[in-house]
């Protein structure tokens, strides 16, 4: 019955213009069979807007992911998608079918290998009505699941309201937590359905997204914190590029208003997302200036572009030369208006975080599409959130992987959003479905991972060092001789650090902000300042040998070290047994 | 419902023989695998034919070797002219395994590192392969997991024909470093799940052959309650009495209590035996902990000493006499199975290599 809702819907209504067409022509008999036909499909429309009350399969098809660029494939992987109609809500609570897919792999589909998990995949910005997943479109995942490290995890992917079944709704992007209802009820239809299939749904569970899709895997991770804490539990949610606060992004897009390099799509549909989503009654013609309000409707909301394409039609374009001006100045009443609403239907408003779930939030340190900012307001958010009166330590962001349930990577300095910021993040996600069942397969952190990553702070690191015999005071102190007077000054150290950073392009304030965003805070690097800087112990002192030339590169011999103890013993003994 | 028939008339024991059984970790695997170090500090090659030197030193009738992983060539290098030997499951070694390094959760190797060797002139008549139906740590706490760890029966005949079942074994590991976070209750689970399905599994086939269980049970008194769950818990079935050396010879008869301190002369291995009431029974002469002749330069060979228990049997029973005993009954008191006069078990249920995986053969 779904598959006919989604037929007829896809189908059927786009008929009735040619039956009005025939009509005119007299071509009487055809007409009356056309509209039959169409009856019938509006009747299951309407049917469909009501809502199922169960899942259903309405397609069933063996399909190949690719991984590649432009057509090049380097790796491919067979999988069995199952499309699925599924009960969930619109963001009133109105009962709604949805449609999504189950994506396994064929080695898990057919037996051949185990499967170690599911991953609730949120899907990036679509604008054409082709690009839903249940439409095979599956740019992004491909890369996760057909990359060589062969993740055995099963993929749950709703279209989202406006894709698919919804098709004739417009879209929910960035803006309140309705996908993220989506994403949980086709997450536990796909349970019923490899429950009375006999698939295995493995150990792990994780909800990942990128871009609009990282907005998604946080509404999906608030739903599941605010109404299913006692059904769903995720590993870990990992989010890259993600415009998790709109009033943060809207003033840097507002900063940037006159810079071509900024994109200006993701400004233009937020714009139009918190107006119809808040109903503030602006029309087009109110927020775009002339070159854009004609074309909005058909660009953006007709379901015939990819975002590629709209990309196209803005290149070149500033924000500036699309956006009228009182919705770029952060005085005007328009501004207030859309920040209070964007404040209205924040995530943030009433979530209130589980302190327990896990996190993985990367953001390129210069984004040019989602600003960096946007993101960075949910690492405060986590940080800062009041736990009985407490900020959360489980939340303490730190580069250092299972360090933290906040594990953050703001490191790349790259304006690339997509093609930098996408790939990192997808690749981030493989490495991490694949490791987690060898790193977490005794049910906790692997014992000896721990061990190893346990000294990973920037004192700890120096402990090791010289627990390794390494004088690391006596290093530093011979890399800032000369750097102006008394050598260890620190304000003359600061300005020529300053002067070297200038030459690669960046500056003191990008790296402490990247720093930062590490888990790196000014005070840990005045700790380590004040420890490297101050007079050994005499008597420590001794026991330690002398600095040579080869340990400038401070963080390599730990590295090389470990290898080499091993490396050591295994030529010893290759030569002991010959 | 489990019920014994015994059908005995009084008769006085009767002394036929003694015998000799060491139970020894050899410390075989591998200093590396691949390029990860495994085990540096183990005998290796040249220490492991010193320690097949040592076993035919000392002569025992029957040898339960544990984690005779890749060396067991060096191993069996000085014993091949006096002794048989049961299968040898493979070693720790990535060159004759597919290895799929993108998923590694699923690497097991087949092995489990157990051989029992017996003198010739001895006979195996049935053997079995068991593996434990629960194991823990597969990449952490002592990579348990990774291999197929469980136990190996054999029936025993003797050079004079007297019979008895031998039990050699690996149960899981903690590591060092989790009993000292306080991190191994889950090692913990799973040997006490190892004691009682081995409890079970000797429970099953309980005759009047007297059974010895010996090998490295991981075990130690005060933080595992196998006593409870395997000595005392046979004991109460009044089917058999249950005793082990160490206690009976080295700690006057006196079991440690659950949480004690640890005593330094305990070791991880046991040679504990069963005796069958009303059954054959097995008398324990002498029980040595070889810490002095198990050395080289002043070095121990492995990183276990071998644990030397010597029996004198005991028969209640000419052979071939007319008896039933110790078959076990369902509810209604019907007797499964085929048994012969002695009550033993005459189905050929486990013939050659059966590997159980979480109860399920794998080659029969």
């Amino acid at each position: 019955m779904a598959f006919s809702l989604w037929w007829f819907r896809e189908n059927v209504v786009p008929l009735w213009p040619i039956c009005i067409y025939n009509l005119i022509l007299c071509n009487m008999k055809k007409t009356v069979l056309l509209l039959l036909w169409a009856l019938v499909g509006l009747v299951t429309t309407a049917y469909a807007q009501e809502g199922i009350s169960d899942y259903q399969v309405f397609h069933e098809t063996d399909t190949i992911w690719h991984f590649g660029y432009q057509g090049v494939n380097l790796y491919s992987r067979k999988m069995h998608r199952i499309d699925i109609a599924y009960p969930s809500s619109d963001k009133d609570g109105n009962p709604v079918t949805m449609s999504g897919y189950v994506c396994i792999p064929d080695e898990v589909y057919s037996g051949a290998m185990p499967c170690d998990g599911m991953l609730v995949y949120n899907h990036f910005t679509n604008t054409a009505a082709y690009e839903a997943p249940t439409r095979g479109f599956a740019v992004g995942i491909d890369f996760v699941m057909a990359n060589p490290l062969k993740p055995n995890y099963i993929v749950v992917c709703s279209d989202y309201i406006g894709f698919g079944l919804t098709a004739d709704r417009p879209q929910v992007y960035c803006i309140g937590d309705a996908n993220g209802q989506a994403s949980i009820d086709c997450l536990l239809a796909a349970r019923k359905l490899l429950d009375e299939r006999g698939i295995s749904q493995g150990k792990y569970l994780f909800n990942a997204g990128i871009s609009s899709g990282g907005y998604d895997a946080l509404a999906t991770q608030r739903v599941r914190d605010m109404k299913y804490q006692d059904e769903i539990r995720f590993d870990k949610t990992i989010v890259g590029g993600v415009p998790f606060d709109l009033e943060t992004a809207y003033e840097v897009y507002i900063e940037g208003k006159d810079d071509a390099s900024w994109d200006p799509t993701c400004l233009l549909m937020m714009l139009d997302q918190i107006n119809r989503y808040a109903n503030l009654g602006f029309t087009y013609e109110q927020m775009f200036t002339e070159e854009l309000s004609p074309h909005f409707k058909e660009w953006f909301l007709s379901g015939k572009y990819r975002m590629a394409e709209l990309l196209e039609k803005t290149k070149g374009k500033t924000m500036s030369d699309l956006v009228r001006p009182e919705f770029l100045s952060k005085r005007s009443p328009e501004y207030k208006t859309f920040t209070a609403a964007a404040r209205e239907y924040s995530l943030a408003n009433g979530w209130t975080p589980d302190s327990t779930a896990s996190y993985y939030v990367m953001h390129l340190a210069r984004d040019k599409v989602v600003p960096t900012a946007a993101g960075r307001k949910f690492l405060e958010f986590l940080h800062d959130f009041d736990y009985d009166g407490k900020t959360c330590d489980g939340f303490t962001k730190s580069i250092v992987p299972e360090r933290t349930r906040l594990q953050t990577n703001f490191l790349i300095p790259s304006e690339s959003h997509t093609l930098v910021g996408g790939i990192v993040c997808v690749l981030k996600l493989a490495a991490t479905l694949t490791a987690y069942p060898v790193l977490y397969y005794d049910g906790e952190l692997n014992t000896h991972y721990a061990d190893f990553i346990e000294p990973a702070t920037l004192m700890g690191i120096i402990k090791l060092l010289e627990s390794k015999g390494y004088d690391v005071r006596g290093m530093v102190k011979k890399l800032t001789e000369g750097s102006g007077e008394g050598g260890t000054d620190f304000f003359s150290m600061l300005s020529s650090i300053t002067q070297t950073l200038e030459e690669y392009g960046t500056s003191l304030e990008e790296v402490m902000l990247i720093a930062s965003d590490s888990g790196v805070e000014i005070s840990d690097i005045l700790e380590v300042y004040q420890y490297l800087t101050a007079d050994p112990d005499p008597a420590e002192a001794k026991t330690r040998r002398v600095a040579t030339e080869s340990d400038a590169l401070a963080t390599e011999p730990m590295m090389i070290d470990y290898y080499q103890q091993y490396l050591t013993n295994w030529l010893n003994e290759e030569t002991k047994d010959k | 419902m489990l019920g014994c028939i015994s059908v005995f008339a009084g008769e006085e024991p009767q002394t036929k023989t003694t015998f000799s059984i060491v139970s020894l970790n050899v410390d075989g695997l591998p200093g590396r695998v691949a390029f990860l170090p495994v085990n540096t500090e183990g005998p290796k090659s040249l220490g492991s034919e010193r320690i097949s030197k040592y076993l035919a030193d000392r002569d025992c009738d029957i040898l339960c070797l544990q984690e005779d992983f890749n060396y067991r060539w060096e191993i069996w290098s000085r014993l091949f002219a006096k002794y048989q030997h049961d299968e040898w499951s493979g070693g720790i070694t990535f060159e004759d395994n597919e290895i799929d390094i993108a998923h590694l959760q699923n690497l097991k190797f087949k092995c489990d590192g157990l051989n029992m060797l017996w003198h010739n002139g001895i006979q195996s008549d049935r053997y079995e392969r068991v593996a434990w139906q629960q194991n823990f740590g597969k990449f952490s706490h002592d990579f348990d997991d990774i291999i197929t760890k469980g136990f190996r029966r054999h029936e025993l005949t003797l050079s004079d024909g007297i019979k008895v079942v031998v039990y050699n074994m690996h149960m899981d590991a903690s590591s060092e470093r989790d009993e000292q976070k306080g991190n191994d209750g889950k090692d913990r689970e799973a040997r006490i799940s190892q004691w009682k399905q081995l409890r079970d599994h000797i429970m099953e086939r309980l005759d009047d052959r007297p059974v010895i269980i010996t090998g490295d049970m991981n075990s130690y008194y005060h933080r595992d309650d196998f006593k409870t769950e395997f000595i005392d818990a046979i004991t109460a079935t009044g089917r058999a009495t249950v005793s082990d050396a160490w206690i009976e010879k080295c700690n006057n008869g006196v079991y440690p209590e659950m949480g004690s301190e640890p005593l330094a002369c305990e070791t991880l291995d046991k040679a504990i035996y069963i005796n069958p009431t009303d059954g054959n029974s097995l008398e324990l002469v002498n029980l040595t902990i070889d810490r002095s002749n198990y050395l080289h330069n002043g070095q121990p060979l492995g990183d276990h000493y071998p644990l030397i228990a010597t029996f004198r049997y005991i028969s209640y029973y000419e052979q071939g006499a007319t008896r039933i005993k110790q078959t076990a009954t369902d509810a209604n008191g019907a007797t499964p199975g085929a048994y012969d006069l002695q009550g033993r078990p005459v189905d050929a249920t486990y013939k050659g290599v059966a590997v159980t995986e979480q109860g399920k053969f794998l080659n029969k």
